[in-house]
């Protein structure tokens, strides 16, 4: 059982890290600047803020003066590239992430995983930039969101539990099933680990707690809900379904109500 | 003599003056009744047509009018289908289905329908992501649900939710009425600005435009119509309380170029409608509360005055002053009773015949409104009798026939 628990971690663990580097490879393009910086940033571990836009004109240039300066101050961990979505050797990089239908300039920050941790389309400034560092499981919870996946982030303590019994049982099953597993990220989360307190003040855990619980994330960022190690995979499977079955599961519908009706 | 009998008497005594209290509280009692049976199914109407919409903001053009509000995705003018990732990438909390609309009208085999292209949530939820981590703290519950990826979705949800998961470019869905009148089944193969698209789901009769809808991907209708990037509406399920926190003040800051309304505001000449025979009913309640109660009163102390030498002499036979208090307290609850039956049944039939044309619901009797018409119709006439009433009960037999 153990085994079986090392493999599945192991496996989610190197898919999740790789996943950036193999986009970038899979699609990579001769001749496309942004590409080769997306791969380059990656590679050092750095951010990459692409600046996208169309026509030259004051406010693309206000735009890129705005954020050549605040990214250089980051330069140890970020580099910007700007790419212009009407060049024929961008053309994949502007099909993959879709803004050749998105108000223009625009800054993607992308990070070493490949996620988009920020678009940028207004006024470009040092907190926005801020805002688009987010810790490693953040990084891993958006990769495998924007890849239309599930997303389990197993909180441990980070002392009390083995890196790998901190995946509850049901969740190995879950993922271990033929429907469900090539669909479903599992990202690992130590409480303790002070980069990650702000992503756990957002999912509303408790960092303090004593026992390990796993949050379940679906596209685009929604929380289905919070389990500790006792739920089995037919509790997981039932709280997805539910989750479909109701579209208003704990909020109000109908004439009063903020959704439509069943 | 019974005391029914004493008050039985009592009331045919003065003909005249007891229709005219009987009648101010009649008439207010109707139409109080036949407002309030209005207002309600007129409300229930708003409410069924809000509810039908399942979305609740509507992102159009500056110069779309709110006229024909199922017809506001069908005017000339457009806006560019770049708001769509501006929404999705916002930091705006509460904005859970996004559906986008262009429509254009089309012909079929000499029939009139309308193409409409809808995108598809798959395509402008990963843009949702791009929020970075805000996204994990957006309120949930709120009529949107989380995009599964191993399922595949109904798209007949479409007229609910207004937003599917998938949609490919050569699929199309389409209304009842297009699928009667075309006798088309799912699976069927569609031609049109020769064009084939195959139908991948007949949507249920909804009794509205949708029903003759033509539904494609948004990118296709947009070639085909020549328009470019563009779409007529943006249609939003938004949290209810975020709307009124002033979601649609920050949609309008973030897009100053559109006009963003709710649904609400569509409805709105039928919600002022109601308003104001909601406004109405409490002026007529206020109107039969002094008109009716003055008068009664006034009538009650006419009476007493008058019949002081009948009370004088009942008094000197034995009566205590709680029986002429009850006398007259008694024919008070008889005059309410009548005024409040009556009024209830003039009331309901009013509305019944009414309601209809004025607001253009079909109305039904409201067996709670008769409660409230007996409530308050036996309250005013009681409360308005009492201290003619205590008058009477107090008066010195002696004196009424010193006065003789």
């Amino acid at each position: 059982m153990k085994r079986l628990t090392v493999g599945i971690l192991s496996l989610a663990l190197l898919t999740s890290a790789a996943m950036g580097q193999q986009a970038g490879r899979a699609s990579n393009v001769r001749g496309s600047a942004g590409q080769a910086a997306l791969d380059k940033a990656a590679a050092a571990n750095k951010y990459a803020f692409v600046f996208f836009w169309r026509d030259k004109n004051p406010q693309t240039d206000k735009a890129w003066a705005e954020l050549k300066p605040v990214v250089d101050k980051h330069s140890d961990s970020a580099t910007a590239v700007a790419v212009r979505v009407s060049d024929p050797t961008e053309q994949p990089l502007v099909a993959r992430y879709g803004v050749d239908r998105v108000k223009l300039p625009m800054v993607l920050a992308i990070a070493p995983c490949g996620a988009i941790t920020k678009a940028i389309t207004g006024e470009i400034n040092d907190d926005q930039l801020q805002a688009a560092f987010v810790s490693p499981c953040t990084q891993h919870c958006l990769k495998a969101l924007q890849d239309k996946k599930l997303v389990f982030v197993c909180v441990t303590d980070g002392e009390s539990l083995p890196a790998a019994d901190a995946v509850p049982p049901g969740v190995q099953e879950f993922k271990a099933d033929q429907r469900f597993g090539p669909s479903t990220e599992v990202v690992l989360l130590n409480a303790k680990d002070a980069a990650e307190a702000e992503f756990l003040q957002t999912l509303k855990v408790d960092a303090s707690q004593a026992k390990p619980l796993t949050v379940f994330l679906a596209p685009p960022g929604a929380v289905i809900g919070q389990f500790d190690a006792r739920t089995t995979k037919d509790d997981l499977v039932k709280q997805v379904l539910a989750s479909q079955s109701n579209p208003c599961a704990g909020g109000k519908c109908g004439p009063n109500g903020c959704g439509p009706k069943k | 003599m019974r005391m029914r009998t004493l008050v039985w008497r009592e009331i045919f005594e003065r003909k005249s003056q007891l229709a005219t209290s009987f009648l101010a509280i009649l008439l207010g009692i109707t139409v109080i009744v036949s407002i309030k049976n209005i207002t309600h199914y007129s409300e229930k109407a708003v409410a069924r047509e809000m509810d039908s919409l399942g979305a609740n903001v509507l992102v159009l053009p500056k110069s779309a009018t709110l006229q024909d509000y199922y017809a506001a995705d069908m005017q000339g003018d457009t806006i560019p289908e770049e708001y769509v990732t501006q929404l999705a990438i916002s930091d705006l909390q509460g904005l859970d289905n996004l559906s986008p609309k262009l429509s254009m009208p089309i012909t079929i085999q000499g029939q009139s329908f309308t193409l409409t292209g809808i995108l598809p949530k798959s395509e402008f939820q990963a843009k949702a992501a791009w929020a970075g981590a805000g996204i994990f703290s957006r309120p949930v519950g709120c009529g949107a649900m989380p995009t599964l990826p191993f399922a595949k979705g109904d798209q007949k949800t479409l007229v609910r939710q207004r937003v599917i998961n998938n949609l490919e470019n050569d699929e199309a869905l389409v209304g009842a009425d297009v699928a009667s009148a075309l006798a088309l089944k799912e699976g069927a193969k569609l031609t049109f600005f020769d064009q084939s698209f195959q139908v991948t789901a007949v949507l249920p009769q909804t009794g509205t435009i949708d029903d003759s809808r033509i539904f494609a991907h948004l990118h296709r209708v947009q070639d085909l119509s020549g328009k470019g990037p563009v779409v007529n509406a943006i249609e939003i399920v938004g949290c209810c309380q975020e709307i009124s926190n002033g979601l649609v003040a920050k949609i309008n800051k973030l897009l100053p170029e559109a006009k963003v309304v709710t649904i609400t505001q569509i409805a709105d000449a039928q919600i002022k409608m109601n308003r104001l025979m909601a406004k109405l009913s409490f002026i007529f309640l206020v109107i039969i509360v002094v008109v009716g109660g003055a008068g009664i009163a006034n009538y009650m102390y006419a009476n007493v005055f008058e019949r002081r030498r009948e009370i004088g002499t009942l008094m000197a036979l034995g009566a205590n002053a709680s029986l002429i208090l009850g006398i007259f307290l008694f024919k008070a609850l008889v005059l309410g009773l009548a005024g409040g039956v009556g009024g209830y049944l003039l009331g309901t039939v009013l509305a019944l015949t009414l309601g209809p044309q004025l607001a253009g619901v079909p109305v039904l009797p409201m067996p709670i409104l008769a409660v409230w018409a007996l409530l308050i119709s036996v309250g005013l006439a009681l409360v308005a009798s009492y201290f003619p009433a205590r008058r009477a009960a107090r008066l010195d037999p002696c004196a009424t026939f010193q006065e003789i």
